[in-house]
Protein backbone atom coordinates (compact mmCIF):
# COMPACT_ATOMS: atom_id res chain seq x y z
CA UNK A 1 0.00 0.00 0.00
CA UNK A 2 0.70 3.10 -0.62
CA UNK A 3 3.49 4.46 2.52
CA UNK A 4 0.99 7.59 2.67
CA UNK A 5 -2.25 6.15 2.57
CA UNK A 6 -0.93 3.69 5.63
CA UNK A 7 0.39 6.86 7.74
CA UNK A 8 -2.97 8.36 7.09
CA UNK A 9 -5.06 5.07 8.29
CA UNK A 10 -2.50 4.96 11.12
CA UNK A 11 -2.87 8.21 12.37
CA UNK A 12 -7.11 8.17 12.56
CA UNK A 13 -7.21 4.91 14.23
CA UNK A 14 -4.27 6.33 17.15
CA UNK A 15 -6.40 10.03 17.16
CA UNK A 16 -9.91 8.56 17.41
CA UNK A 17 -8.61 5.59 19.99
CA UNK A 18 -6.73 8.34 22.16
CA UNK A 19 -9.91 11.04 22.12
CA UNK A 20 -12.06 7.96 22.78
CA UNK A 21 -10.26 6.77 25.91
CA UNK A 22 -9.77 10.77 26.78
CA UNK A 23 -13.34 11.46 26.52
CA UNK A 24 -14.21 8.63 28.70
CA UNK A 25 -12.40 9.11 31.12
CA UNK A 26 -13.77 12.14 31.29
CA UNK A 27 -16.95 10.94 31.73
CA UNK A 28 -16.29 8.62 34.35
CA UNK A 29 -14.50 10.74 36.56
CA UNK A 30 -16.07 14.00 36.12
CA UNK A 31 -19.84 12.83 37.54
CA UNK A 32 -18.43 13.07 40.76
CA UNK A 33 -17.83 16.51 41.01
CA UNK A 34 -20.94 17.15 38.83
CA UNK A 35 -23.25 15.24 41.92
CA UNK A 36 -21.52 17.21 44.04
CA UNK A 37 -22.33 20.50 42.08
CA UNK A 38 -25.89 19.58 41.32
CA UNK A 39 -26.50 18.95 45.27
CA UNK A 40 -27.13 14.89 44.74
CA UNK A 41 -29.25 15.69 41.68
CA UNK A 42 -27.94 12.24 39.67
CA UNK A 43 -30.16 13.20 36.71
CA UNK A 44 -28.90 16.83 36.11
CA UNK A 45 -25.26 15.96 37.07
CA UNK A 46 -25.49 13.07 33.97
CA UNK A 47 -27.08 15.28 31.19
CA UNK A 48 -24.71 18.02 31.96
CA UNK A 49 -21.64 15.35 32.27
CA UNK A 50 -22.72 14.03 28.22
CA UNK A 51 -23.90 17.22 26.75
CA UNK A 52 -19.39 18.10 28.07
CA UNK A 53 -18.12 15.09 27.11
CA UNK A 54 -20.50 15.49 23.45
CA UNK A 55 -18.59 19.28 22.78
CA UNK A 56 -15.42 17.43 23.92
CA UNK A 57 -15.44 15.19 21.14
CA UNK A 58 -16.84 17.61 18.40
CA UNK A 59 -13.62 19.61 18.72
CA UNK A 60 -11.16 16.64 18.98
CA UNK A 61 -13.06 14.70 16.29
CA UNK A 62 -12.88 18.37 14.24
CA UNK A 63 -9.46 18.70 15.01
CA UNK A 64 -8.15 15.36 14.29
CA UNK A 65 -9.96 15.69 10.97
CA UNK A 66 -8.75 19.16 9.98
CA UNK A 67 -4.98 18.21 10.63
CA UNK A 68 -5.32 15.02 8.71
CA UNK A 69 -2.96 16.48 5.55
CA UNK A 70 0.23 15.85 5.52
CA UNK A 71 2.52 18.36 4.04
CA UNK A 72 5.31 16.49 3.20
CA UNK A 73 5.07 14.00 1.02
CA UNK A 74 5.68 10.54 2.21
CA UNK A 75 7.86 8.01 1.06
CA UNK A 76 9.24 5.35 2.95
CA UNK A 77 8.47 3.69 5.97
CA UNK A 78 10.51 5.93 8.47
CA UNK A 79 9.29 9.15 7.21
CA UNK A 80 6.03 8.02 7.81
CA UNK A 81 6.53 7.32 11.35
CA UNK A 82 8.04 10.82 11.68
CA UNK A 83 5.11 12.58 10.17
CA UNK A 84 2.86 10.18 12.42
CA UNK A 85 4.51 10.59 15.28
CA UNK A 86 4.57 14.49 14.67
CA UNK A 87 0.93 14.06 13.93
CA UNK A 88 -0.34 12.36 16.72
CA UNK A 89 1.72 14.53 18.97
CA UNK A 90 -0.14 17.71 17.67
CA UNK A 91 -3.39 15.67 18.93
CA UNK A 92 -2.02 14.32 22.41
CA UNK A 93 -1.08 17.98 23.22
CA UNK A 94 -4.20 19.41 22.19
CA UNK A 95 -6.13 16.71 24.26
CA UNK A 96 -4.39 17.45 27.05
CA UNK A 97 -5.06 21.53 26.81
CA UNK A 98 -8.86 20.07 26.04
CA UNK A 99 -8.44 18.05 29.45
CA UNK A 100 -7.23 20.79 31.70
CA UNK A 101 -9.58 23.15 30.15
CA UNK A 102 -12.27 20.55 31.56
CA UNK A 103 -10.78 20.16 34.76
CA UNK A 104 -10.92 24.07 34.74
CA UNK A 105 -14.69 24.52 34.28
CA UNK A 106 -15.37 21.56 36.84
CA UNK A 107 -13.44 23.26 39.49
CA UNK A 108 -15.24 27.04 38.32
CA UNK A 109 -18.64 25.72 38.82
CA UNK A 110 -17.30 23.87 42.13
CA UNK A 111 -15.65 26.90 43.53
CA UNK A 112 -18.80 28.84 42.60
CA UNK A 113 -21.20 26.64 44.40
CA UNK A 114 -19.59 26.17 47.86
CA UNK A 115 -19.31 30.58 47.54
CA UNK A 116 -22.96 31.03 47.08
CA UNK A 117 -23.15 28.94 50.07
CA UNK A 118 -20.03 30.50 52.28
CA UNK A 119 -21.66 32.02 55.75
CA UNK A 120 -20.89 35.29 56.74
CA UNK A 121 -17.54 36.02 56.88
CA UNK A 122 -17.46 37.63 60.31
CA UNK A 123 -19.03 36.90 63.95
CA UNK A 124 -21.23 39.66 64.52
CA UNK A 125 -20.10 42.69 67.05
CA UNK A 126 -23.39 42.61 69.01
CA UNK A 127 -26.87 41.57 68.66
CA UNK A 128 -30.32 43.50 69.32
CA UNK A 129 -32.02 43.20 72.32
CA UNK A 130 -34.65 41.70 70.59
CA UNK A 131 -33.59 39.36 67.75
CA UNK A 132 -35.30 39.45 64.48
CA UNK A 133 -36.02 43.32 64.75
CA UNK A 134 -33.16 44.73 61.96
CA UNK A 135 -35.99 44.40 59.08
CA UNK B 1 -26.75 30.48 58.99
CA UNK B 2 -30.59 31.29 59.42
CA UNK B 3 -32.06 27.49 60.51
CA UNK B 4 -34.95 26.74 59.25
CA UNK B 5 -36.15 30.50 60.48
CA UNK B 6 -36.96 33.27 57.88
CA UNK B 7 -34.42 34.14 55.05
CA UNK B 8 -31.72 36.23 56.44
CA UNK B 9 -32.28 40.16 55.67
CA UNK B 10 -29.56 42.69 56.21
CA UNK B 11 -30.06 46.75 56.43
CA UNK B 12 -27.70 49.55 56.06
CA UNK B 13 -28.04 52.08 58.45
CA UNK B 14 -25.82 55.02 56.40
CA UNK B 15 -25.77 58.57 57.14
CA UNK B 16 -28.40 60.71 54.84
CA UNK B 17 -26.25 64.04 55.32
CA UNK B 18 -23.24 62.15 54.13
CA UNK B 19 -22.69 62.57 49.71
CA UNK B 20 -20.43 59.35 49.61
CA UNK B 21 -22.25 57.74 51.93
CA UNK B 22 -25.62 58.41 50.09
CA UNK B 23 -23.50 57.23 46.77
CA UNK B 24 -22.52 54.05 48.45
CA UNK B 25 -26.40 52.91 49.60
CA UNK B 26 -27.48 53.89 46.17
CA UNK B 27 -25.01 51.84 44.69
CA UNK B 28 -25.20 49.34 46.89
CA UNK B 29 -28.86 48.91 46.03
CA UNK B 30 -27.94 48.37 42.41
CA UNK B 31 -26.09 45.68 42.84
CA UNK B 32 -27.29 41.52 42.98
CA UNK B 33 -27.32 39.92 45.36
CA UNK B 34 -27.44 36.96 47.61
CA UNK B 35 -29.38 38.32 50.67
CA UNK B 36 -31.46 41.07 50.59
CA UNK B 37 -30.14 44.10 51.46
CA UNK B 38 -32.06 47.51 52.23
CA UNK B 39 -30.20 50.95 52.79
CA UNK B 40 -32.14 52.62 55.07
CA UNK B 41 -31.07 56.43 56.48
CA UNK B 42 -30.27 56.02 60.01
CA UNK B 43 -31.96 58.85 61.14
CA UNK B 44 -34.96 57.37 60.02
CA UNK B 45 -34.17 54.15 62.55
CA UNK B 46 -35.73 55.23 65.41
CA UNK B 47 -39.10 54.92 63.15
CA UNK B 48 -38.15 51.94 61.47
CA UNK B 49 -37.76 50.54 64.89
CA UNK B 50 -33.78 50.38 65.54
CA UNK B 51 -33.70 50.09 68.71
CA UNK B 52 -29.42 51.03 68.39
CA UNK B 53 -29.15 54.87 69.19
CA UNK B 54 -28.25 57.96 65.70
CA UNK B 55 -25.73 59.02 67.68
CA UNK B 56 -23.91 54.89 67.90
CA UNK B 57 -25.14 54.59 63.92
CA UNK B 58 -23.40 57.93 62.89
CA UNK B 59 -19.95 57.43 64.68
CA UNK B 60 -19.86 53.79 62.92
CA UNK B 61 -21.17 52.31 59.80
CA UNK B 62 -23.75 49.59 60.96
CA UNK B 63 -25.66 46.84 59.25
CA UNK B 64 -28.07 45.24 61.33
CA UNK B 65 -28.98 41.16 60.40
CA UNK B 66 -33.16 40.15 60.14
CA UNK B 67 -32.10 37.30 62.96
CA UNK B 68 -30.75 40.28 65.28
CA UNK B 69 -26.66 40.53 64.77
CA UNK B 70 -25.22 44.03 64.61
CA UNK B 71 -22.09 44.45 62.19
CA UNK B 72 -19.94 47.80 63.08
CA UNK B 73 -17.18 49.33 60.84
CA UNK B 74 -14.91 46.79 58.83
CA UNK B 75 -17.38 43.90 59.82
CA UNK B 76 -20.71 46.02 58.40
CA UNK B 77 -18.41 46.36 54.98
CA UNK B 78 -17.41 42.92 54.76
CA UNK B 79 -20.95 41.49 55.41
CA UNK B 80 -22.40 44.19 52.84
CA UNK B 81 -19.77 42.66 50.13
CA UNK B 82 -20.74 39.34 51.52
CA UNK B 83 -24.02 39.96 50.21
CA UNK B 84 -23.33 40.68 47.09
CA UNK B 85 -23.42 38.40 44.19
CA UNK B 86 -19.74 40.18 42.41
CA UNK B 87 -17.68 41.02 45.51
CA UNK B 88 -18.69 37.62 47.94
CA UNK B 89 -15.11 36.28 46.65
CA UNK B 90 -13.50 39.60 48.09
CA UNK B 91 -15.23 39.33 51.10
CA UNK B 92 -13.82 36.38 52.22
CA UNK B 93 -10.38 37.17 50.95
CA UNK B 94 -10.53 40.39 52.59
CA UNK B 95 -11.76 38.86 56.10
CA UNK B 96 -8.98 36.25 56.08
CA UNK B 97 -6.35 36.36 58.54
CA UNK B 98 -3.90 37.67 55.65
CA UNK B 99 -5.75 40.33 54.29
CA UNK B 100 -8.11 41.87 56.91
CA UNK B 101 -5.70 44.31 58.49
CA UNK B 102 -5.66 45.64 54.91
CA UNK B 103 -9.46 45.56 54.79
CA UNK B 104 -9.10 47.24 58.04
CA UNK B 105 -6.94 50.47 56.41
CA UNK B 106 -9.12 50.23 53.30
CA UNK B 107 -12.53 50.46 54.83
CA UNK B 108 -10.59 53.68 56.99
CA UNK B 109 -9.53 55.42 54.18
CA UNK B 110 -13.63 55.49 52.84
CA UNK B 111 -14.80 56.36 56.05
CA UNK B 112 -12.13 59.28 56.51
CA UNK B 113 -13.77 60.48 53.05
CA UNK B 114 -16.55 60.09 54.06
CA UNK B 115 -16.08 61.81 57.23
CA UNK B 116 -14.13 64.76 55.36
CA UNK B 117 -17.07 64.86 53.14
CA UNK B 118 -19.91 65.02 55.63
CA UNK B 119 -20.96 68.54 56.47
CA UNK B 120 -19.81 69.73 60.56
CA UNK B 121 -22.58 67.97 63.03
CA UNK B 122 -24.06 70.51 64.77
CA UNK B 123 -23.33 68.48 68.25
CA UNK B 124 -20.29 66.15 69.61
Amino acid sequence: MDPMLTTYFAYVILSVGLTIWVGRTLHKNGRAFLVDVFAGRGDLADSVNHLLVVGFYLINFGYVSLALKLAVPVTNATGGVEALSYKVGLVLVVLGGMHFFNLYVFSRIRRSKTIAEAPRPVAPDALLPGSGTGR
Amino acid sequence: MTKGGEPLELTVWFDADCGLCRRIARWLETQPKYVPLYCKAAQSAAQAGCPLTLELLLAKVTVTASDGAVYHGTNAWLVCLWALRNYRPWSLRLSAAALRPWAERLFALVAGVAAWTRPKAPAS
